[in-house]
């Protein structure tokens, strides 16, 4: 710029431009709440000119009130001389209000300088964060947040009920802590993907809880990466199968057995008992020899009818999720 | 080829269509008493008495069978005191009494070939559990390659879980499955 160019601004212009070039609205009050300076921002958010601002009392053209609200900081910061900041939602915008007081030489206060700030972005940041929070604390799933390295930097709610240890047992040590020896090279080659930035999803494998029990998990993996795209954490969600498992197991038993101890002998049964038939009308055997026959059919149906009875006991005694009703049918109870 | 063409001790698991279990323990009965094997016949299903009528009327030698009858006695309550070449067992679940009529039988037999017929797996398993049968079908085929003997066990098509299928399959010489007619 040149020196012929130069404007001549007094300190006072050039501050009073800058007051009026600053994007947050600003006030000065008297000690009465009058507004006896506004800059443009404070117009555009009271939707007003700033010459209608002026000589209003704050309360009137800000909170639309006859006086002070409850909490007002002006109030306050007029008793304690100090900065008093507070929140406050005008026309859908959240704002952080600071308000300063201003003193005289005698250290009486005179007025107070408002500065509002708009916090819209942090406070949705906050409300998502809130969210967030309480989603991870609610699930029973088990997320965890690792370093690239795996040592434990964040471990829920849900982890602590899956595998036994606090938070402030886990954070801070490593997660092959949990893992069981023989599970611990495939683990090392599934950090080293995620390290790459690789996604791992549902992967099923085990771990280990606090008292010793293994888990069948299902894992997902996914990379946590910078702004720059480098892998700076890893987000670990854990769905804990063991239940689900031992039912499926249990479910493929029983259906095994029933197989066996029903449908099978059923079969043989219905086919000896049409044998004898036969044999019976081609007079190959006697009325004696057809009773003895028939006779050995209904033991082996009772014994079958005994053995599905077992088979329902031993499968109702293993799962308390049966509804009573149902218990008491598959029981013979009355 | 089938157990009655067979060489020296061995062990033939039969798997048959339920509706084929009566003949499949004729025709193998039948074969090994043509060569001159007797037969000891554990029965779990169709009485002693019925099977002896049957094989006579097979034309086979009743002097080469003897049967080992575990459902006659605890079907009736008791078992035909004038039955020769039969010993009755109470209850198909009892592993020890069955176990010990078979080594009683066992000694008996004549210095010939001799077969042990198991009539049938599948059965079995109405009274006892895989595991069970499994231990008992090791204890049996222990003992028939101890005394040199032929063994057959007999079971229904889809009679036996799969493990417990695996389990025999592996101490058995060969397993023939007859096709469903």
């Amino acid at each position: 710029m040149s020196e012929g160019k130069e404007l001549n601004l007094s300190e006072f212009d050039i501050l009073k431009r800058t007051f009026e070039a600053i994007e947050d609205p600003i006030f000065y009050l008297d000690t009465n709440g009058v507004i006896l300076h506004a800059n443009s921002a404070s117009g555009r958010l009271l939707g007003l000119p700033p010459e209608k601002i002026l000589g209003e009392q704050c309360f009137r053209v800000v909170h639309h009130t006859p006086t002070f609200i409850r909490g007002c900081p002006f109030v306050k910061a007029k008793v304690t001389g100090r900065r008093e900041i507070y929140t406050v939602n005008l026309a859908n915008h959240w704002y952080q209000v600071s308000v300063d007081p201003v003193k005289d030489e005698s250290g009486a206060v005179i007025g107070a300088v408002h500065i509002l700030t708009n916090i819209d972005t942090v406070k949705k940041v906050h409300e998502l964060r809130a969210v967030l929070g309480a989603i991870i604390e609610m699930t029973p799933d088990a997320i965890l947040g690792e370093k690239p390295d795996g040592t434990i930097i964040s471990w829920n709610h849900g982890a602590e009920e899956t595998f036994g240890y606090s938070a402030d047992e886990m954070i801070g040590e490593s997660v092959a802590k949990i893992i069981p020896p023989g599970y611990l090279d495939d683990w090392k080659g599934i950090l080293m993907r995620v390290q790459r930035g690789e996604r791992i999803e549902q992967l099923e494998t085990r771990r280990i809880r606090k008292g010793g029990e293994e888990l069948e998990l299902s894992l997902s993996l996914s990379p946590i990466l910078d702004e720059r795209g480098i892998v700076t954490g890893i987000a670990v969600i854990g769905r804990n199968l063991t239940e689900i498992r031992k039912a499926e197991r249990a479910l493929i038993a029983y259906v095994t057995e029933a197989a066996l101890r029903i449908k099978n002998p059923v079969e043989i049964i219905a086919h000896t008992l049409e044998e004898i038939r036969h044999l019976h009308q081609a007079g190959a055997i006697t009325d004696e020899e057809l009773s003895t026959t028939l006779l050995i059919q209904v033991k082996h149906a009772m014994k079958i009818v005994e053995n599905v009875g077992d088979l329902q006991q031993s499968i109702i005694s293993g799962l308390e999720e049966i509804p009573e009703s149902y218990r008491r049918f598959l029981m013979d109870e009355e | 080829m089938g157990i009655a063409d067979s060489e020296g001790s061995s062990i033939y698991l039969y798997i048959s269509d339920p509706s084929r279990m009566k003949q499949m323990n004729l025709n193998i009965v039948n074969d090994l008493v043509r060569k001159n094997t007797s037969c000891i016949i554990v029965t779990t299903n169709i009485p002693s008495s019925i099977l002896a009528n049957l094989y006579r009327k097979e034309g086979i030698v009743m002097e080469k069978i003897h049967f080992i009858d575990a459902i006659t006695k605890y079907s009736l309550g008791s078992a035909p005191a004038d039955q020769e070449n039969t010993t009755f067992t109470s209850n198909p679940g009892n592993l020890t009494e069955l176990g010990i009529a078979i080594t009683e039988a066992l000694k008996k037999r004549k210095e010939e070939d001799t077969a042990l017929i198991f009539d049938s797996i599948s059965t079995l398993l109405i009274y006892l559990s895989s595991p069970n049968i499994s231990k008992f079908i090791h204890f049996l085929s222990n003992k028939i390659r101890l005394l040199d003997l032929k063994g057959v066990y007999l079971s229904a098509a889809k009679g036996l879980d799969p493990l417990l299928l695996t389990q025999i399959s592996s101490i058995v010489d060969e397993v023939v499955e007859t096709p469903k007619e």
